[in-house]
């Protein structure tokens, strides 16, 4: 199928990588969605501050415990304090069991909020932006992109705030013991800011080559995948094929295993630190403990307090990786949130009731891109009237149906229907009274009789059994394995595209609908059950307003009228004998059809 | 099966025997490093309180532990370097061999193994599935080693230092061990649930996007809302049941590491101030047993990875495992060269048994004729053309090319003389150029030029920018229907084989291109032996002779003329077309 050439233009947009929008803004709008959840955010607020006090607190009852029980041989003290580093591991018990489900509660919620305003503005997003992005990226925002934005960026950001928070309180608890060793072991602390930010650097350009690999890989694979029926009619493809598959394979090892090396530069770098930094208290503090100056106790809390400061810091650099690319899923879904639908629906929208069926397009103007398809396009249609278009590829046709059934808006002039203007109808209204078949026949996971009842939520079996039967189309329900309950797999791979199609028509038709789309309905039907088909839809059509589109001509005998279309343009109308006999764009189409037997025809009308 | 699928993935891994060997003495020799370290401080701390009151600092001796810290450090930090880095590659070489292996295996699978499958399952297994098993080899499975070695060596450590104080200290272990195994029996099948429930909703939700024009016409999106917040609720209802038991899990295990310490800190205290423990002892002790937390938290995490993992595995192998319908004989022979004659003998086939789609059916081409096969929707047209390359094997009865069975003949030899040209034209990413030479990727220039020519499409490729090298598919030029056709022509062509299958290659095009394909098509076909399925008159007219399908079987056989003269299902056909025109005619007339 053509795509609309603006497109290509969406395409390139979706790059993947660094968030276009400044981070701080991306960050303000996630953090305001978090506010939403006012009570959990001041529960998580308190319970992570207080496991953080606590665990700040508990090398320096540590302390106490050596200074004042063992060191002072005092088992009062020791069992005071015993008790007390034991309390405060319950506190920290119950503070951290609050700030992990709150963390997560959180996350959870985010997640099924956005999935929820996902979908609610899916509904009010009209067809003309479906299908302007490959369906496979707005499927992506829905799965991956929300769940990194809820795992990454959210958690990791509240993770972030947390450990920072660490990191202050552990350099306030150091000095607090002694600044002077506070000071001679931060005296390293540019090495550190250095070594996180290369790492990060490094890190982050190296996964973006790993993430562009297993991209390779993925398409690789999904067009083996795709095209296997092609590939398997020629063997030399196999050799082919498996070589640059290995390749890439290759290459994704490659990337990945320099991904670690980079990533694994980061813990032997902070340990030299580390040993640096511990060195330095160590023979510092332990001068400071010989000369009474410290205590041995506050010498050990030192060190653990030091630790406390390493673990956290490491965990920012590694974050700060992964975070630019979650920020980017999170652009991307605020950006699906903020599109802005070019179909709406007025706030004073009334329900219409078609009651003939009369449709109308005036002066309408319509393009996707520079290039207009419509101007200045009249059209009228009869209440109760069967109206084919045909016309070459790019001619427009799919374009009018979508205009009709109100899938786009044109840019100017009106859509009217009854002689009210579209744009002021409910669209819900007007689609329970309109119905399309389209060439690409859709079919959802389902029986076969599951889904013609999309088309009429309440059908019977019985009333679907009657709708088959007046298409005539029972013989084709009883080939297939069950029946009406056969199980249609993805995307009806199956069936057959003419068996497809067939059960479209059946849904569409199944609404009573009083105007009715056939888009290519029956390319793939093979004539003969075309032509009973269009008996059917004869009688079936009767008091409806249909509009055919046709490649194949044989399907316009219905039609009351044929429009030709070409660049937007009607360059013929009239019924399709007075098209035959009028011998132009129409009549020479028809003979490169059908061949002898049309100039047969063509003789016998004169 | 799943444990034989873990079973299946350690094999992979045996055979990488250099890597896990450095691996393992690597993570042996970073454990010694670490476990060292709080040995040294032992030593220091005790250093510096018996200068307490002394004040007999002496600056070389503390300079010399201190860097005896450094240099440990260090080399801990290096070996573990050099730990991950091995166990990445292990990961990494299993992965690299497992995929290598399913896309293979994957190039041999026959159509029937694709009618069964998803595009989106099959590509997970290469992707997702793959991630899962590396991960696993690469994290959870190093860890778990680098877990029990490290307990070995830190329990022979804490009962060299004071075996008392192991023992109290392991009052708590039978806990801890009862806690982790609770929650993992919890937590497992929450997970899986979760993944299954999780695979639904991308379902409904590929089917929702991806359905948009025919949700929006027909309004929907109630309907898909309803399924799609079921999902939703139950994704969030899941996964916070996960968070339940995992905010309980971790804490827990700090909380009884945290007591285990206490009691650590007060029994050692006593015995400090009994002068039976040294204060450095101690404190070594404690550091010993806090480096347990990591191993513990690992095995719960092992727990769950390898549920994971075993459920990825057991997915590949499945793959892996399922054998083509379509085999090679032992002992097939090279099908050389070829006139082009086409027989089946009572041949019967059908996708489901029991519903047989081909009866009994038995014909004769010549060389170089061209035969059309017709009839109605689902009467089994495309099927005959399927049997021939052998893409499926016919129930009963047989397929010959030039007086050889099918089965009897090298599958690749016996596809070399057949092109194929089908309903929808599949261009693969890559140059205009490349797509022509898909079968055939060393093909001279002049050669696809000359194809193109051929196939009536070389103009339009001149008049694009890049010419030949103009990039197609995904992010490229969108090519008209018309145009995949002449491509895939101008593909069949270069191969010039000795038999042509075309399946129904005119149904998608508007009258104006179908002409022209057709012009195409009769190049293409000239002096080969060729089957066309048709719908299509225009199409038909390419044949010398027809045969009539009717539900599985040829009812009709002859040229066109002599078939409409009978009377029968051709005529019945051919006529359809026209018949309402004649209606209408009447009426006009």
């Amino acid at each position: 199928m053509a795509h609309p050439p603006h497109i290509h233009r969406y395409m390139t947009m979706e790059e993947k990588g660094r968030p276009r929008e400044s981070t701080i803004k991306l960050i303000r709008r996630l953090l305001s969605f978090i506010a939403r959840y006012k009570l959990r955010v001041a529960i998580l607020l308190i319970s992570a501050s207080l496991s953080i006090i606590l665990n700040l607190y508990a090398p320096y009852i540590g302390r106490l415990l050596i200074d004042q029980g063992i060191m002072a041989a005092n088992v009062d003290n020791m069992v005071r304090y015993g008790v007390l580093l034991a309390s405060i591991a319950l506190a920290g018990w119950c503070a951290g069991v609050f700030r992990f489900y709150m963390l997560s509660w959180i996350t959870q919620r985010l997640l099924y909020d956005l999935r929820k305003l996902m979908f609610e503005k899916s509904v009010h997003l009209d067809y003309g932006y479906f299908s302007s992005v490959e369906p496979g990226q707005i499927i992506s925002r829905f799965t991956n992109d929300i769940d990194t934005v809820g795992e990454t960026a959210t958690s990791g950001l509240l993770d972030t705030l947390f450990n920072s928070l660490t990191i202050i309180g552990a350099i306030v608890a150091m000095t607090s013991i002694n600044w002077k060793l506070t000071l001679a072991a931060f005296f390293m602390m540019p090495l550190i800011v250095l070594t996180v930010i290369t790492i990060a650097e490094k890190s982050r350009a190296a996964y973006r080559v790993v993430r562009s690999k297993v991209g390779e890989l993925t398409s690789k694979v999904e067009e083996s995948v795709s095209g296997i029926r092609e590939a398997q009619s020629y063997s030399e493809r196999r050799r082919v094929d498996i070589e640059s598959f290995s390749r890439i394979g290759l290459e994704v090892m490659q990337a990945n295993i320099r991904a670690t090396k980079v990533i694994g530069l980061m813990n032997p770098l902070m340990n030299l630190i580390r040993g640096g930094a511990i060195a330095i208290i160590i023979v510092y503090g332990g001068y400071l403990v010989s000369t009474g100056e410290a205590t041995i106790g506050s010498l050990i809390a030192f060190y653990s307090y030091l630790e406390m400061f390493f673990g956290p810091v490491t965990m920012i650099a590694l974050f700060y990786n992964t975070f630019q690319s979650a920020l980017a899923a999170a652009e991307r879904i605020f950006g699906f949130i903020d599109a802005k639908p070019s179909v709406v629906e007025a706030s004073d929208a009334v329900d219409i009731e078609i009651e003939k069926g009369r449709i109308s397009l005036e002066n309408v103007y319509f393009s996707y891109s520079d290039t207009p398809v419509f101007e200045d396009f009249n059209l009228e249609i009869k209440p109760g009237e069967i109206l084919a278009v045909v016309g070459p590829t790019g001619a427009g046709k799919t374009t009018l149906a979508n205009l009709i059934l109100r899938l786009y808006d044109p840019q100017k002039g009106i859509v009217t229907i009854d002689g009210v203007d579209v744009r002021r109808v409910r669209i819900q209204s007007l689609r329970r009274q309109t119905a399309l078949v389209p060439q690409e026949p859709i079919l959802f996971e389902d029986t076969v009789i599951g889904n013609i009842r999309y088309g009429k939520q309440d059908a019977s079996d019985e009333e679907i059994a009657e709708a088959i039967r007046m298409l005539g189309l029972e013989e084709l329900i009883e080939r297939l394995p069950e029946g009406l309950n056969t199980r249609v797999t993805e995307g009806g791979v199956n069936l057959s595209v003419g068996q497809r199609q067939l059960i479209n028509i059946a849904r569409a038709l199944i609404r009573n609908p009083k105007i009715v789309v056939l888009d290519e309905a029956t390319s793939s039907v093979d004539p003969y059950t075309e032509s009973l088909l269009q008996r059917a839809l004869k009688k079936l059509l009767e008091g409806r307003t249909c509009i055919i589109i046709a490649h194949r001509l044989s399907t316009t005998f219905l039609a009351d009228r044929v429009i030709v279309l070409d660049k937007g343009r009607i360059v013929e109308e009239g019924s399709h004998i007075e098209l035959l006999r009028k011998g132009g764009v129409y009549a020479k189409l028809y003979e490169a059809q059908l061949g002898e037997a049309a100039k047969a025809i063509r003789t016998v009308i004169g | 099966m799943s444990r034989g699928s873990i079973g299946r993935l350690f094999m992979y891994m045996a055979r990488e025997k250099r890597t896990l060997a450095s691996f393992l003495i690597v993570s042996i020799a970073g454990i010694a490093a670490g476990m060292l370290v709080p040995w040294v401080v032992r030593d220091m701390v005790n250093y510096i309180i018996s200068l307490i009151g002394i004040g007999n600092f002496n600056l070389s001796i503390m300079i010399s532990y201190a860097l005896a810290l450094i240099a440990l450090l260090v080399a801990s930090g290096f070996l573990e370097f050099l730990d991950r880095y091995l166990s990445e590659l292990l990961s990494q070489r299993v992965v690299f061999r497992l995929r290598i292996d399913l896309y293979s295996h994957l190039q041999d699978l026959s159509y029937g193994f694709y009618d069964r499958i998803d595009t989106g399952q099959i590509i997970l297994r290469t992707t997702g599935d793959m991630d899962t098993i590396g991960r696993f080899i690469g994290f959870s499975f190093s860890r778990l080693i680098h877990s029990i070695l490290t307990l070995i060596i830190a329990v022979t450590i804490l009962l060299t230092i004071n075996v008392e104080l192991t023992m109290i200290a392991f009052i708590i272990l039978p806990v801890l061990a009862v806690a982790v195994i609770f929650f993992n029996s919890k937590i497992a099948p929450i997970l899986e649930e979760q993944w299954t429930v999780f695979s639904r909703f991308n379902t409904v939700v590929k089917e929702y996007i991806a359905g948009m024009r025919v949700v929006k016409a027909l309004g929907l999106e109630p309907i898909f809302r309803d399924n799609y917040m079921d999902k939703a609720d139950k994704v969030y209802n899941l996964r916070l049941s996960f968070a339940r038991f995992a905010s309980l899990m971790w804490p827990s295990i700090g909380l009884l590491s945290g007591v285990a310490s206490v009691l650590v800190y007060v029994y050692g205290g006593f015995r400090v101030i009994s002068h039976t423990l040294s204060l450095g002892d101690l404190i070594a002790f404690i550091t010993y047993l806090s480096m347990l937390n990591r191993p513990i938290v690992s095995f719960g995490f092992f727990i769950l990875n390898y549920k994971r993992a075993t459920v990825s595995a057991s997915k590949i192998f499945e793959v892996l495992d399922a054998e083509p319908e379509v085999k090679e004989e032992f002992g097939a022979t090279e099908l050389r060269e070829v006139k082009g004659a086409i027989e089946f003998r009572n041949v019967s086939f059908g996708y489901v048994e029991g519903k047989p789609v081909l009866k009994n059916i038995s014909f004769k081409i010549k060389p170089g004729e061209k035969v059309a096969i017709v009839g109605g929707t689902g009467s089994g047209k495309s099927t005959i053309l399927k049997l021939i390359p052998r893409f499926y094997d016919p129930w009963s009865g047989q397929v010959i090319v030039d007086g050889v069975d099918v089965r009897k003949v090298k599958i690749a030899s016996l596809r070399r003389h057949i092109g194929i040209v089908h309903q929808d034209v599949f261009i693969f990413s890559g140059t205009i150029k490349d797509n022509i030479a898909y079968g055939k990727p060393n093909a001279k220039m002049e050669e696809i030029i000359e194809a193109a020519r051929i196939a009536g499409i070389h103009d339009f490729i001149s008049q694009l920018p890049q010419g030949y090298e103009t990039s197609v598919a995904e992010r490229g030029v969108t090519l008209s229907g018309g145009q995949r056709q002449r491509i895939a022509i101008a593909r069949a062509i270069l191969m010039n084989p000795k038999v042509l299958l075309l399946d129904d290659p005119t149904s998608n095009l508007d009258a104006e291109t179908e002409v022209r394909v057709v012009e195409a098509l009769k190049k293409l076909i000239e002096g080969k032996t060729a089957i066309i399925v048709t719908q299509r008159l225009s199409t038909l007219k390419l044949a010398d002779r027809i045969l009539v399908l009717d539900r599985g079987e040829i009812v009709e056989d002859g040229t066109h003329e002599e078939l409409l003269s009978m009377g029968g299902v051709y005529t019945r056909l051919y006529t359809s077309q026209f018949a309402h025109q004649e209606a209408l005619l009447v009426r006009e007339v």
